[in-house]
């Protein structure tokens, strides 16, 4: 049995979980709501690609984390946990987390994707002149730009979906794996940023390495990248993000978090870590529930 | 049965914490034979079989598998199996092969008596039927090792019988079968050898027969009995704590 074929039937599996699960449709279509109201109220439709970009992301940077959570937070626990019996096939750890992880990526990427698609295409019928044109230079608005930020959308959520896959391999039990995921969506929404904010009223964090420390924290460099690629090409206002520091710092998220998942998806190593966090998460829980 | 081991067990110990579970267990697992992990509740079979089957890592001591070289050497039943909601049995069995050979299921429910719920999803599939599924599950690859923890739970007397006379079966055509059952009678009418664990430590194993010759008794339970603290109360190992 190749690795290739067993990494595809568990993403295949992972892809199939997602398109049964009603839950999910719904929360397809509550975005789309939310896109269109959104819109409605910013009048970016008729403004172009990136004025509709610019109105959506910050919804965005609430709602893929969300979405990412939701489809992340159980993908090992509860009844889809079945890895004492995986780890009796000839199922490596890491075919079975890639297979997971793109299975529940490609389900995101639906779940997001299609009603920015949706939006982009009514932007194609509405926009403006400019809407219609492919451009190949900066300063002009183009469906290219519209891509570029539907994939940075699709990139934000595969880091905070990898993160919130950590939280339910190393907090399965369900209410403490809940209060875990919690933490991963309100620290990647706010978490950030006011780490940031605190660095820079502090001084612990000068006006040179303000773009760096963003770069930290995932919503940010999603922000910054689409500041930077998408509004500041068209706009010429760039300069709002070390590039290179927001692609590493989310490509070092990801990676961290999907090494944290292969290293503990046979119950082994980190046992004292994850009884740690456990332990911790389930006191959130309890303070929460008074 | 053969004397050819296709397990070894060697000073195995395992701790959660402070709380040793298993306290330097070893055995070997013959080839081909039924063998029944009992002992009272809270003894340590789910966390041996846990344990055997790689689930969880032995604190000390070396589990080896010494069968034939397979693709699966090892079927597992958990003694809760879990199966993802929205999936028929089929499906389920279907994914599960996928893994090793790809080959049709069918045959393997319709083993177990599942082969009229084949369509039906596994969320509405009674504890029982969950169970059957569980057990097809272990067979598939055919292992040469197959790990059944408490295999009959949930099942009603007929059905229980009929997974015991399955195991028997499995192990007649030279596949070993593992499990652990609180129902004494369907042990004593199937399994081969027996393990009997008390508070993490095996209190007694071998053939039925030599055991109860040993032990002066003439029935499983007179085993139980003798070699077994308190039949009265749950062990509870390590404490209270």
């Amino acid at each position: 049995m190749s690795r290739g074929r067993v990494f595809g039937a568990v993403a295949w599996r992972e892809v199939s979980t997602v398109v049964r699960t009603r839950s999910y449709l719904l929360l397809t279509v509550g975005l789309l709501a939310v896109f269109v109201g959104t819109l409605r109220a910013g009048g970016g439709l008729e403004g172009g690609y990136v004025p509709t970009a610019v109105d959506l992301l910050l919804p965005l940077e609430l709602l893929v984390p969300l979405v990412a959570v939701a489809l992340g937070y159980r993908a090992f626990g509860g009844d889809n946990d079945d890895r004492p019996v995986l780890l009796t096939y000839p199922v490596s750890k890491r075919s079975l987390v890639a297979g997971v992880f793109l299975g529940r990526l490609v389900g995101l990427a639906g779940i997001v994707g299609a009603p920015l698609a949706a939006v982009g295409v009514v932007v194609s019928r509405v926009g403006g002149h400019e809407s219609r044109v492919f451009a190949t230079h900066g300063g002009v608005d183009s469906p290219v730009l519209f891509v570029r930020f539907l994939a940075l959308t699709i990139c934000f959520g595969a880091v905070v979906l990898a993160m919130a896959m950590a939280a339910s391999v190393l907090v399965r039990a369900g209410r403490a794996a809940l209060a875990a995921a919690l933490a991963v969506l309100v620290g990647v929404v706010a978490g950030g940023d006011l780490l940031a904010l605190v660095g820079l009223t502090t001084g612990a964090v000068g006006d040179s390495l303000l773009g760096t420390a963003l770069a930290a924290s995932p919503n940010a460099a999603y922000r910054g990248l689409v500041l930077e690629t998408v509004v500041g090409v068209a706009t010429d206002r760039g300069a709002a993000i070390d590039v290179s520091a927001a692609v590493a710092g989310l490509a070092g998220w990801l990676l961290a978090s999907l090494g944290a998942v292969v290293v503990s998806i046979d119950r082994r190593p980190l046992a004292g870590l994850r009884s740690g966090v456990g332990e911790l998460s389930a006191r959130v829980a309890d303070a929460l529930d008074r | 049965m053969s004397d050819e081991p296709v397990l070894q067990v060697d000073g195995v110990s395992k701790s959660f914490g402070p709380v040793e579970v298993l306290s330097n267990v070893s055995m070997s697992v013959p080839s081909g034979a039924v063998v029944a992990v009992i002992g009272p509740n809270g003894s340590g079979k789910t966390t041996l079989i846990r344990t055997l089957v790689g689930d969880l890592r032995p604190t000390t001591g070396v589990i080896s598998y010494v069968g034939p070289d397979t693709d699966r050497p090892i079927g597992y039943l958990p003694q809760e199996p879990t199966f993802r909601p929205g999936f028929t049995a089929a499906e389920t069995m279907a994914f599960y092969s996928s893994l090793i050979d790809g080959r049709d299921p069918e045959p393997l429910l319709e083993r177990v008596g599942l082969g009229a719920a084949a369509d039906r999803n596994v969320e509405a599939l009674s504890g029982g039927m969950r169970q059957l599924l569980g057990i097809a599950q272990a067979t598939i690859g055919d292992p040469p090792l197959i790990v059944l923890d408490e295999p009959a739970s949930g099942l009603d007397p007929n059905m229980s019988e009929s997974v015991f006379e399955t195991a028997a079966e499995m192990a007649g055509s030279g596949t070993t079968v593992l499990l652990s059952s609180h129902d004494l009678a369907l042990v004593e009418a199937t399994a081969d050898t027996v393990v009997v664990l008390d508070r993490g430590s095996v209190a007694a194993a071998g053939p039925l027969s030599q055991l109860r010759e040993r032990f002066g008794t003439d029935s499983l339970r007179g085993v139980l009995n003798a070699v077994v603290s308190d039949t009265e109360a749950v062990a509870v190992v390590g404490g209270s704590r």
